[in-house]
C-alpha cells in the first residue's frame, strides 16, 4: 500500500464510498455536495482516479444495473480502502491539530 | 437507444483510451458523460474533452499501462518497419529530384544557399534506408535490423574514435552525431519487436500509402531548402515545423484507429527527417576525420549486408523447396 499522502480527488472518492457503494455519475455528485460545490471531478479524471484505486485494491465494483439502456457499475471500498481512507483522514486531523495550535499560540 | 452526436463525439475521445479500459469502463463512461451533459449540449465541452485526454493519458503513462495493449503496438511498430524508411527514402529521392531540376540557387551575401544534393551523409543514410526497405519487402526482418544502424554507425565510430583524446569536444558533437541513430534505432526495434514488414503491409491500404507518398513531399522540401544558413537556427526551425506539418498529416490519416494513434505517436517521438536533418547539422563531420572514408566503409558493409540477406533468402527458399526445414528469419 502507497504511504504517499492522498490527493483531494482520491480522499473525496473513498470518502463517498465510505457510506456505500456508488456508481459513477453517484460518486461526481456526491462529491460536488461532499466539497460544498468546491471539486467537481469529471469522467476523465474520476475514472482514471478509480482504475489506479482498483488497481492498488482500495476499491472494487459491488455490483452492475442497467438503467435507461445504460450501465451503471457500482463501487465499493474494500477493507484495505477503508483502512487507507482511517489513515489518511488521520493524517489531515493531525496536521488541521497542529495547524489550529500553532495559530492559537500565536494568537494568545 | 439511437446514438446521438454528442455520444458519438464522446465514444471518439474515449477512444484516447487503452483498449483494455474502454472494455472495461467504456459504457458507464457513457452513461456518466450523458448524464452529466447539460441538456441541449450536442458536443463535448472544452473542458471535458480536455478532462478525457488526460485521463487517457494518466492512464497510458501508468508503469505497466503500455503492455495492456500489446497486440496494437506490434501492429502499430509492423507499420512503421515499413512505412519509416519509405518516408525517409522517399523524401531523399524527391528532394534530390528537386535540386537537380532547380539547381543551387544562392542567395547573396547571406551565407544561405538553397542546396541539398550534395550532403555525403545524409545520402549515405539515404542509401541505408533503401536496404532496409529492400530487405524488409523479402521479409527478411533482422538482416534488415541489422543493415539499418549501418550508415550512422559508420559516420559515428570512427569520429568517436577520433575524438575519444578529447573529451570536451566529444561531449559537445557527440549529441548531434547520436542524432543520426534516431531513427535507425527506432527502426531496429520496430523491425524486431513485430512481426515486421510483412504484417505492416497487410495493415496498409492502398488510401495509407498515398497518404505516405503526399507526406513525403513537404519532407522533401524541407531537405532541398538545405540546413545550409549560417547560424542554422532558421534552418532548425524549418525542419521542427515541417516535420509537425507531416505528422499532423499523417495523424489526421490515421488517427480513427488505436492502431494509426499508436502509429502517430511512434512518428511523432521520430520526426524523422527533421531528427536526420538536424542531427547532421549539429554534427556536421568534417573531412578531417577522414569521414568520406567512412562513408564508404559503411556503404560496403551495407551492401555486404544485402547481398547476405539476398543469399540467405535464396538458400532458405531453395531448402524449403527441398522439404528441409529451417530457422525463420521472416
Amino acid at each position: 500500500m502507497s504511504n504517499k499522502p492522498m490527493q483531494e480527488p482520491g480522499f473525496l472518492i473513498l470518502t463517498s464510498l465510505a457510506a456505500g457503494p456508488q456508481h459513477g455519475y453517484g460518486i461526481m455528485t456526491d462529491i460536488a455536495q461532499l466539497s460544498a460545490g468546491r471539486v467537481k471531478l469529471r469522467a476523465g479524471t474520476l475514472y482514471a482516479a478509480l482504475d489506479r484505486m482498483s488497481t492498488e485494491q482500495l476499491l472494487a465494483v459491488d455490483h452492475e444495473e442497467i438503467v435507461d439502456a445504460r450501465l451503471r457499475r457500482y463501487y465499493r471500498l474494500t477493507p484495505a480502502g477503508r483502512s487507507r481512507l482511517a489513515a489518511e483522514a488521520a493524517r489531515l486531523r493531525a496536521n488541521a491539530a497542529a495547524a489550529s495550535q500553532r495559530l492559537r499560540l500565536a494568537g494568545s | 437507444m439511437a446514438m446521438t452526436g454528442l455520444e458519438a463525439r464522446y465514444r471518439r475521445l474515449l477512444g484516447w483510451f487503452p483498449a483494455d479500459h474502454r472494455a472495461l469502463h467504456a459504457e458507464e463512461m457513457i452513461g456518466v458523460l450523458m448524464a452529466a451533459a447539460p441538456p441541449g449540449r450536442d458536443r463535448p465541452g472544452l473542458a471535458d474533452s480536455a478532462d478525457l485526454l488526460m485521463g487517457a493519458a494518466r492512464i497510458r503513462l501508468r508503469p505497466g499501462a503500455a503492455l495492456s495493449d500489446r497486440d496494437g503496438w506490434r501492429d502499430a511498430l509492423a507499420i512503421f518497419s515499413i512505412a519509416a524508411p519509405v518516408l525517409v527514402l522517399a523524401s531523399r529521392c524527391l528532394a534530390i529530384l528537386g535540386v537537380g531540376i532547380w539547381g543551387v540557387l544562392e542567395v547573396p551575401g547571406s551565407g544561405w544557399a538553397i542546396f541539398g544534393g550534395n550532403d555525403y551523409a545524409l545520402d549515405r543514410l539515404m542509401w541505408g534506408q533503401l536496404v532496409v526497405v529492400v530487405l524488409a519487402r523479402l521479409g527478411l526482418r533482422r538482416w534488415a535490423a541489422v543493415a539499418a544502424p549501418i550508415p550512422a554507425l559508420a559516420i559515428i565510430a570512427p569520429i568517436t574514435i577520433s575524438l575519444s583524446g578529447n573529451i570536451g569536444y566529444l561531449v559537445q558533437e557527440m549529441p548531434g552525431y547520436l542524432g543520426l541513430l534516431v531513427v535507425p534505432g527506432v527502426e531496429v526495434v520496430a523491425l524486431l519487436a513485430s512481426a515486421g514488414p510483412r504484417r505492416g503491409i497487410e495493415l496498409l491500404t492502398r488510401r495509407h500509402w498515398s497518404y505516405l507518398a503526399v507526406a513525403a513531399v513537404p519532407a522533401a522540401m524541407i531537405q532541398a531548402s538545405g540546413l545550409r544558413g549560417p547560424e542554422g537556427r532558421l534552418a532548425e526551425a524549418i525542419a521542427l515545423t515541417g516535420t509537425g506539418a507531416i505528422v499532423i498529416l499523417v495523424l489526421a490519416c490515421w488517427l480513427s484507429s488505436g492502431t494509426g494513434k499508436r502509429l502517430a505517436v511512434l512518428l511523432a517521438v521520430l520526426a524523422y527527417p527533421s531528427l536526420l536533418l538536424i542531427g547532421w547539422q549539429f554534427g556536421q563531420p568534417s573531412t578531417s576525420y577522414g569521414a568520406y572514408e567512412t562513408y564508404e566503409t559503411g556503404g560496403v558493409a551495407l551492401i555486404a549486408c544485402l547481398a547476405l540477406g539476398l543469399v540467405y533468402r535464396v538458400r532458405r527458399r531453395s531448402r524449403s523447396a527441398s522439404g528441409t526445414s529451417g530457422e525463420g528469419m521472416a
